[in-house]
């Protein structure tokens, strides 16, 4: 009977030892940089956890910044783990959520209040005024705003994307059309001229000519991605300054939308609806069969290869105000607030962000337009296409804007407006019936973001 | 004397049968019940993932049974379901069919069975272009017999037959290969005595096949129900925003949307909790039903 209960007990001994051992084992692997030896001349060894996505040219320069990051400090080790860009605002929420934060990350520039309400991203300020790597002026301004909050920054641009309008120069040359200024954008209705003339059928008639076919059309004039630069130069915008109401039931807002649902349904110029799903505008840009189509720095690399010649000019301007205005995107690096090592994590973040060699090297390899303000005569000047890079500088200086659905707690709003103005775009409502309809529920959708962002910051 | 030895031995292997079955209850413990009750929890919290959950009793609830799109993501849901019935009559042919020993069935069954173990990733890619507009091969197809193109996955109204017709395709081999199964169960005798009485094919399978396969149906009807209520993949691939009019979004989806798009975690808990919920009442349902239907 003893020897029973005693070998019961073994057993229910080594079980609990076994299980303590591999929930102790899981901890000792997960810091494993951390236990490195120390002598009183060296610093300690420390390893700094990166998560990112990038394209695999990207994670290669990435790997050499690591290397001469490696080298500077000698005491730190970078282990980077790269993401599906889908999977990765999902993996870093649970990260964050479980307390196991990563040293360095991406931060999306909607996602910056939640992160700093939330106290997981660290400030930045002290840091950039103390270091020597470089001086904050040396970044793009519109780059930089984006990631401050009452004055303190949160993050360094990883890049900062600017969206320019792209024109097929072959497809104008060949309908005899003037190729557009670089520095003075058109007004809508000479954008819509143009379009007509380079929106051909499959008779060779264009939009403009009386025996046009629009259900045969083999050439587009422009692709249909037009939402800010229309909304934004007719003066109007989704939001208030201070993002409580949707602003959408103004004329501006309405002339804007009007505008772009003639470029469809009256001027036949872009694809229609079930066309634009059937074959994107990119797939018809690489064909060459649309003349004008939005174009981003981390575009080139992939347009390399294309058969004609392209270049960018600024958006088309409202008549009235003519001012060209676009989308000026950007991914922020940060600093997680719980590490160990901000020093060396801010000091990865900058290195990342500004190392001049690296900065040159993905300019020189079409990957986006260089965070250095120096350097971007240098890559105006850079042999590839497209003709007239120096769009981008000005997108960047001048014409660029924040989007609207990063300056709001969350972007349910903006995905229901998205969901829902394609009812506007199939030709389901007139634009006074769809503002009508959709402004209350695109108020409500605000409002509960904006509930979100007074629970987080209570 | 010798029941009480016996009763101590008994007693015995009840404490030994219990430490071998000690690491799946703790396992179950820690790993499903726990945050099972945790998720409860947090369903009635404003929890974000990251900050301090507030307690808010069950607002979540009820902004979520007011919510138009939780309900129109469970109507899509019910919609789904409709594929299973198909799904089922089509695969029970099937099997009836390979039955017989036709010619080629290894071949068949391989085609068949090739979609389970494929990546659902990768089908979903594959069917979204199956579905395009201008190149897809179904449309090609209709064209060819003179019906005009259907805009697959950008219309209300064909969204969801669209993610039917792949989720029958993707299901068939499993539900043919239970059948398969279950007919090979079937007692050779019983077909014989039917043809003595002059029972043709049809008598036949209404009398003794299809009952005979009613436990197996029953099966995969509450197995089907279970996967189908959980539908998520194949909607995040091709309709990435849930469908024109969030038509196609499943009551997963929203629950993905809510609580890692819109940082809305608590409130996902409380849709995940009554999704549960449901899912339980349903197959509760299925087996009360069980005795009117399914041959015992």
């Amino acid at each position: 009977m003893k020897n029973v209960k005693m070998k019961w007990l073994f057993s229910l001994a080594v079980c609990l030892l076994l299980f303590a051992t591999a929930c102790n084992g899981g901890a000792d692997g997960g810091d494993a940089g951390d236990a490195g030896d120390t002598d009183g001349d060296t610093q300690e060894d420390i390893t700094l956890e990166y998560l990112a996505f990038a394209q695999p040219q990207e994670q290669e320069i990435y790997q050499q910044i690591f290397e001469q990051f490696e080298q500077d400090y000698p005491h730190v080790t970078i282990d980077a783990t790269f993401l599906p860009p889908d999977d990765f605002w999902q993996q870093v929420q649970t990260r964050l959520g479980a307390g196991t934060q990563p040293d360095v990350f991406y931060v999306a520039p909607g996602n910056l209040d939640l992160l700093v309400d939330n106290n997981q991203i660290m400030e930045l300020t002290e840091f950039i005024e103390a270091t020597g790597i470089f001086n904050l002026d040396e970044i793009w301004e519109s780059g930089i705003r984006r990631y401050q909050r009452d004055g303190e920054i949160y993050a360094l641009p990883k890049d900062v994307g600017p969206f320019a309008y792209g024109y097929n120069q072959d497809l104008f040359e060949a309908a005899g059309v003037e190729i557009p200024n670089p520095d003075e954008p058109m007004d809508w209705n000479e954008y819509i001229e143009i379009a007509k003339q380079l929106t051909i059928d499959a008779n060779g008639n264009n939009a403009a000519s009386p025996d046009f076919d629009r259900d045969n059309i083999v050439q587009y004039g422009a692709d249909f991605w037009w939402p800010h630069a229309a909304v934004w130069s007719a003066g109007a915008d989704w939001l208030n300054e201070d993002e409580t109401e949707i602003t959408m039931d103004t004329p501006e807002f309405k002339e804007a939308l009007q505008f772009m649902y003639d470029l469809r349904h009256e001027h036949s110029v872009v694809p229609s609806h079930d066309a634009a799903d059937a074959t994107s505008g990119y797939v018809r840009w690489l064909e060459g069969t649309v003349a004008m189509f939005p174009i981003a720095p981390w575009d080139q690399a992939a347009f390399w290869d294309l058969d004609f010649e392209y270049g960018l000019m600024p958006w088309p301007a409202h008549p009235e105000t003519m001012e060209s205005r676009t989308w000026l995107g950007s991914l922020g690096i940060a600093v997680g607030s719980n590490t160990d090592h901000p020093q060396e994590a801010f000091n990865l973040v900058a290195y990342l962000s500004v190392d001049e060699d690296a900065q040159r090297q993905m300019m020189e390899l079409g990957l986006q337009v260089p965070n250095i303000v120096s350097l971007a005569d240098e890559f105006v000047e850079l042999e590839h296409l497209p003709h007239n890079k120096h769009v981008w500088i000005d997108t960047i200086e001048e014409y660029g804007r924040q989007a609207p659905q990063e300056r709001t707690y969350n972007p349910e709003w903006w995905d229901r407006y998205n969901e829902t103005v394609v009812e506007l775009w199939m030709g389901n409502y007139t634009v006074e019936e769809y503002v009508e309809t959709y402004q209350p529920i695109l108020q409500g959708l605000l409002d509960r973001a904006n509930e979100q962002r007074e629970r987080s910051s209570r | 004397m010798a029941t009480q030895g016996l009763s101590r031995l008994n007693r015995k292997e009840k404490w030994i049968a219990f430490i071998f079955i000690f690491p799946l209850v703790l396992q179950f413990v820690l790993f499903l019940f726990g945050p099972l009750i945790y998720s409860f929890y947090i369903s009635m919290t404003d929890w974000n993932i990251f900050g301090t959950a507030t307690f808010i009793g069950f607002e979540n609830y009820i902004n979520m049974i007011q919510n138009d799109r939780f309900w129109r993501a469970m109507g899509n849901t019910a919609f789904y379901l409709l594929g299973i019935p198909i799904g089922l009559a089509i695969s029970m042919v099937l099997a009836v069919w390979m039955n017989r020993g036709i010619p080629g069935i290894t071949i068949f069954r391989f085609l068949i069975y090739l979609p389970v173990v494929s990546s659902i990733v990768a089908i979903t890619i594959l069917w979204q272009w199956m579905y395009n507009y201008e190149f897809g091969l179904i449309n090609h197809l209709l064209n060819s017999v003179g019906i005009n193109s259907v805009n697959w996955l950008n219309n209300r109204d064909w969204v969801k037959p669209a993610i039917i017709i792949l989720g029958i395709w993707r299901g068939l081999g499993v539900s043919t290969i239970f059948y398969l199964a279950a007919l090979q169960n079937i007692p050779k005798s019983l077909y014989e005595a039917a043809e003595i009485d002059g029972a043709n094919f049809l008598q036949k399978f209404r009398h003794i096949t299809a009952p005979l396969l009613t436990p197996m149906t029953f099966f995969l009807i509450v197995t089907g129900v279970i996967n189908t209520m959980q539908i998520f993949v194949e909607i995040q691939i091709m309709t990435p925003a849930g469908g024109p009019g969030y038509s196609s979004a499943s009551i997963v989806f929203y629950i993905w949307q809510e609580g890692f798009q819109y940082n809305a975690l608590g409130y996902a808990s409380a849709a995940s909790w009554l999704l549960g919920l449901m899912i339980f009442v349903i197959t509760i349902f299925n087996f009360a039903m069980q005795k009117k239907w399914v041959h015992q």
